[in-house]
C-alpha cells in the first residue's frame, strides 16, 4: 500500500543508492542512473563498452549498495551451462548410497554479473533464459525458483567480435535495458585516476536491502499512467515494426524487425519508476523519450540498408520519436539522475519553449 | 477540476473562436469570391450583394460549427494544452485520475495543482495554425479583388464578364478594289479594306481627255461613289467611252451626272478650259457651250469643261429650285467645284 511514508522512503533511499554508487562510480552518471531505474524495475541490464569503462566496477558496486548477494560469472567459448545453472552431483550418505544432490550454480544469487556474455556459446548463454525471465531454473526436470530481488547484469565489448557469439533476439529481448557505457570525459578521468591512485578499494555502503528493493519497486508500479501517455509508449514500440500499423517512415527503411510486447511492458514499468524518481507522481511523454533508447535499442533487427548506411539504432529511434511527437529528441543517452524525489522539482518555464516547438503527433491521439 | 481549469478555460475558449474565426472567414471569402464570380460573369450586377450575404452566412455558420465541434475546450483539452506548458502530463493524468480516491492519485493532484499555480494563463498564447491564416488571405484578397471588379466594373471602367468571357466575333474585313480602265482614273483610294457592314471612302472616276465616264463595272453611273454597308469583297471598275465627233449633241439628253466624269481630271491644270476665268477670254466656252451644249471643240477635240460644269450648276439650281432633290454624287461634284451650293 503506498502512502506518504513510503513516498518519503522511496526518495530518500534513491537519493541515499546514488549517493553510494558515486563514491565507487565517478561520472557515468546515465548509466548508473539507468540501471538504478532497471533494478528497481526488476529488469537485467546489458552493459556494453570497451574496456576499462567501469562496467564490473558499476555491477560490483551496485551488488554492495543494494546488500544483496552479488555472483560473478566470467563468460567464456568454454563455459558450459551447468557451470552457471548448478548441476547434480553423486555423493555418498552416511550410510555409504550414493545419491544425486544438486549443487546450485552461482546464478543463484541475486545480483549475477554475467560479464563478457557474448564470449560464451549460445548453449550456455541460453542458460541463462530461464532464469532471467521467470527467474526459476530447471535442472534435471526439477525447477528451482531463484532469491528474489534477481538481476542479471551482463557486460559485453562491442569491439573485439573475434570468437564471440553475439546474443540471440531471445535473450537479448530479456534485458530490460542496454545501456551504452562510454568513455568518461576529461575531469571525470581525472578524478578516476586521483581516486584510483589513493586506493583501489570500493568504499560504498549497503544503501538498500532487497526488501526495501522489493518494495520501491511496488511503490513505483502504482504510478498512474494516463491513457494517452500508455498509448503514446505503445506506438513508440510498434512504430519500431516495419509491418506495423503504426510503423514509422524510419522502420520502415532500415528495420527487419521491430520490438517485442516485453518492451512496452519495460518501458512503461521504467518510466514508472523514472518519474517516482524525478519527483512526478505520472508518468510523462519525456520518461518514455529518455527511456526509449535503452528499452529499444537491443530489440531492433536492422535490415542491410541501415548496416549499409551504417544507421544505428539510437538513430532510428531518434527519427521515431521525432516523427511521433513533432520535435527533435535530445541526446539519446538518459539524462543525469536527480537525487530525490523532492529535489528534483520539474521546470515549467524552462520547458513551456520546448513544449512551443512541436506538437504531438502521435498515432491514435484522442481530441 | 472545471473550476482550476476555470482562468485557462476562458483563454482557450477565446483561442478556439479565434481559430474558428479564421477558418469561417476562409470559407466565406472563398463563397463570397466564387458566387461573386459567377455572378459577374454573367453580368448579374446585384449578384454582389447575393455573394456579399452569401460569404458573410457561411462564414459566420462554419465559425460557430468549428468551434463547438472542434475547437471548443474540454477538460482533457485544457489538460493537454496545460501540460504542453511543461507540465510533464501532470494535468492530464490528473484529469484522468479525478475520482480515484487512492493516496498516490491525491499526491498526483496535489502534485499537478502546484505546478499548476506556475503557469499563468497569459502563458498561453494563442495558436492558431499558419495554413488556415494563410487560406484565410488568400481568399480575403481573392474576395476584395473581386469586390473591386464588380466596383469597376458597375462604374464601367471594366467591361462585364460576359463581355470578357465570351467577346464578340472579332471585325471582319473586306477588300473593296475600284479599278479604273482605258479612258481614266480613279481618283482616291482605289484600294480599300473596310469593315463588314461599313462604308467605303468616295472615290471618283475621271475621265482622260476626249474620253467620257459611262458606268462603274456593277451598274452605277454615278462617277462619284461611296458603298455603304458593304458585306463582301468588291472588285468594280470604271467605264469610259472616246467621244466621237458630236458626241456633244448627245449630252442634251444626257443626265447631268453622268457627265460628271467630264471634270478636270487635275484642277492644277491651270491653263485647262476648267479655270473659271478661262470662260472670260477667247469665248470658247460660250462658243461651243451654252448655245448648242457643244462642250467639245470639233476642231482640236479640246472638251470645255467650264462649259460643261456650268451646265450642270445650271441645271441642278433648276433642280432645286424646282422642289426637287438631287443625287448626293452630284451634289458632292459640284460642291467639289463651285463651293456650297445655294
Amino acid at each position: 500500500m503506498v502512502n506518504e511514508e513510503s513516498i518519503k522512503k522511496f526518495s530518500e533511499q534513491c537519493a541515499n543508492i546514488f549517493k553510494q554508487i558515486e563514491r565507487d562510480v565517478i561520472g557515468q552518471k546515465a548509466v548508473v542512473e539507468g540501471t538504478v531505474i532497471a533494478m528497481i524495475a526488476g529488469g537485467n541490464v546489458l552493459l556494453e563498452g570497451v574496456p576499462g569503462v567501469g562496467k564490473t566496477r558499476l555491477v560490483r558496486s551496485l551488488g554492495r549498495v543494494f546488500n544483496l548477494p552479488f555472483s560473478r560469472i566470467q563468460f567464456t567459448p568454454d563455459l558450459m551451462p551447468a557451470d552457471v545453472t548448478g548441476t547434480n552431483i553423486i555423493v555418498k550418505d552416511e550410510s555409504g548410497n550414493s545419491t544425486f544432490r544438486f549443487q546450485p550454480g552461482p546464478i543463484f544469487s541475486n545480483i549475477i554479473l554475467a560479464d563478457e556474455i557474448n564470449r560464451a556459446t549460445p548453449k550456455t548463454q541460453s542458460a541463462l533464459l530461464e532464469a532471467m525471465q521467470e527467474h526459476t531454473v530447471t535442472v534435471m526436470g526439477v525447477s528451482r525458483k531463484l532469491n528474489e530481488p534477481f538481476f542479471v547484469l551482463a557486460t559485453q565489448n562491442p569491439i573485439e567480435q573475434d570468437g564471440t557469439y553475439p546474443l540471440p533476439e531471445a535473450q537479448m529481448d530479456r534485458f530490460m535495458f542496454k545501456l551504452i557505457v562510454p568513455n568518461p570525459g576529461l575531469d571525470e578521468l581525472m578524478q578516476i585516476v586521483d581516486m584510483t591512485q589513493k586506493t583501489m578499494a570500493e568504499v560504498a555502503e549497503a544503501a538498500c536491502s532487497g526488501e526495501e528493493l522489493l518494495e520501491m519497486r511496488a511503490t513505483a508500479n502504482q504510478i498512474p499512467v494516463a491513457e494517452e501517455v500508455m498509448r503514446y509508449a505503445m506506438t513508440l514500440c510498434s512504430a519500431t515494426h516495419p509491418d506495423s500499423e503504426c510503423a514509422s517512415a524510419a522502420a520502415k527503411k532500415y528495420v527487419r524487425l521491430g520490438a517485442s510486447p516485453r518492451a512496452g511492458q519495460a518501458l512503461i514499468s521504467a518510466a514508472k519508476v523514472r518519474a517516482l524518481m524525478h519527483g512526478r507522481f505520472n508518468v510523462a511523454y519525456s520518461d518514455l523519450n529518455e527511456l526509449a533508447y535503452p528499452v529499444l535499442r537491443h530489440r531492433m533487427k536492422m535490415n542491410f540498408e541501415a548496416i549499409a548506411a551504417r544507421v544505428q539504432a539510437d538513430d532510428i529511434i531518434g527519427m521515431i520519436i521525432e516523427e511521433l511527437s513533432g520535435k527533435k529528441p535530445e541526446k539519446a543517452a538518459p539524462a543525469a539522475a536527480e537525487p530525490s524525489a523532492e529535489a528534483a522539482p520539474a521546470q515549467p518555464q524552462e520547458e513551456q519553449a520546448d513544449g512551443k516547438k512541436g506538437k504531438r503527433k502521435f498515432f491514435g491521439r484522442k481530441e | 477540476m472545471q473550476q482550476l481549469f476555470r482562468q485557462y478555460y476562458n483563454r482557450i475558449a477565446r483561442e478556439g473562436w479565434l481559430k474558428a474565426l479564421v477558418w469561417g472567414l476562409a470559407v466565406g471569402c472563398a463563397v463570397f469570391a466564387v458566387v461573386a464570380f459567377v455572378c459577374w460573369a454573367v453580368s448579374f450586377a446585384a449578384g454582389v450583394w447575393i455573394a456579399l450575404g452569401g460569404g458573410i452566412a457561411v462564414a459566420a455558420a462554419v465559425t460557430v460549427a468549428l468551434y463547438f465541434l472542434k475547437y471548443r475546450p474540454t477538460t482533457k483539452a485544457i489538460a493537454r494544452r496545460l501540460d504542453s506548458l511543461g507540465l510533464e502530463e501532470r494535468m492530464i493524468t490528473m484529469a484522468e485520475l479525478q475520482k480515484d480516491e487512492t493516496y498516490i492519485a491525491m499526491r498526483q493532484r496535489e502534485d499537478a495543482r502546484e505546478k499548476l499555480r506556475t503557469v499563468a494563463p497569459k502563458q498561453i498564447s494563442y495558436n492558431v495554425s499558419a495554413l488556415s491564416i494563410s487560406l484565410a488571405g488568400s481568399f480575403g484578397a481573392l474576395a476584395v479583388a473581386m469586390g473591386i471588379v464588380f466596383g469597376l466594373t458597375a462604374m464601367g471602367l471594366l467591361p462585364g464578364g460576359s463581355e470578357v468571357l465570351t467577346p464578340e466575333d472579332p471585325t471582319q474585313f473586306v477588300l473593296v478594289v475600284y479599278s479604273d480602265s482605258d479612258g481614266g482614273s480613279v481618283s482616291g483610294e482605289t484600294d480599300q479594306m473596310v469593315a463588314v457592314g461599313s462604308d467605303t471612302e468616295p472615290v471618283l472616276a475621271v475621265a482622260d481627255d476626249g474620253y467620257v465616264f459611262v458606268q462603274w463595272s456593277d451598274g452605277v453611273t454615278e462617277p462619284s461613289r461611296s458603298d455603304t454597308n458593304v458585306q463582301e469583297p468588291l472588285f468594280v471598275f470604271a467605264e469610259f467611252v472616246e467621244m466621237e465627233e458630236g458626241d456633244g449633241d448627245d449630252s442634251d439628253s444626257a443626265e447631268p451626272g453622268d457627265d460628271a466624269s467630264d471634270m478636270p481630271a487635275d484642277e492644277s491644270e491651270s491653263t485647262s478650259p476648267s479655270d473659271p476665268t478661262d470662260g472670260e477670254d477667247g469665248g470658247n466656252g460660250s462658243a461651243g457651250g451654252s448655245a448648242n451644249h457643244d462642250y467639245v471643240d470639233e476642231g482640236n477635240g479640246q472638251v470645255y469643261y467650264q462649259e460643261l460644269m456650268d451646265k450642270y450648276y445650271e441645271l441642278a439650281m433648276e433642280q432645286l429650285a424646282s422642289g426637287g432633290e438631287i443625287s448626293d454624287g452630284l451634289r458632292a461634284f459640284l460642291e467639289a467645284y463651285f463651293g456650297s451650293l445655294a
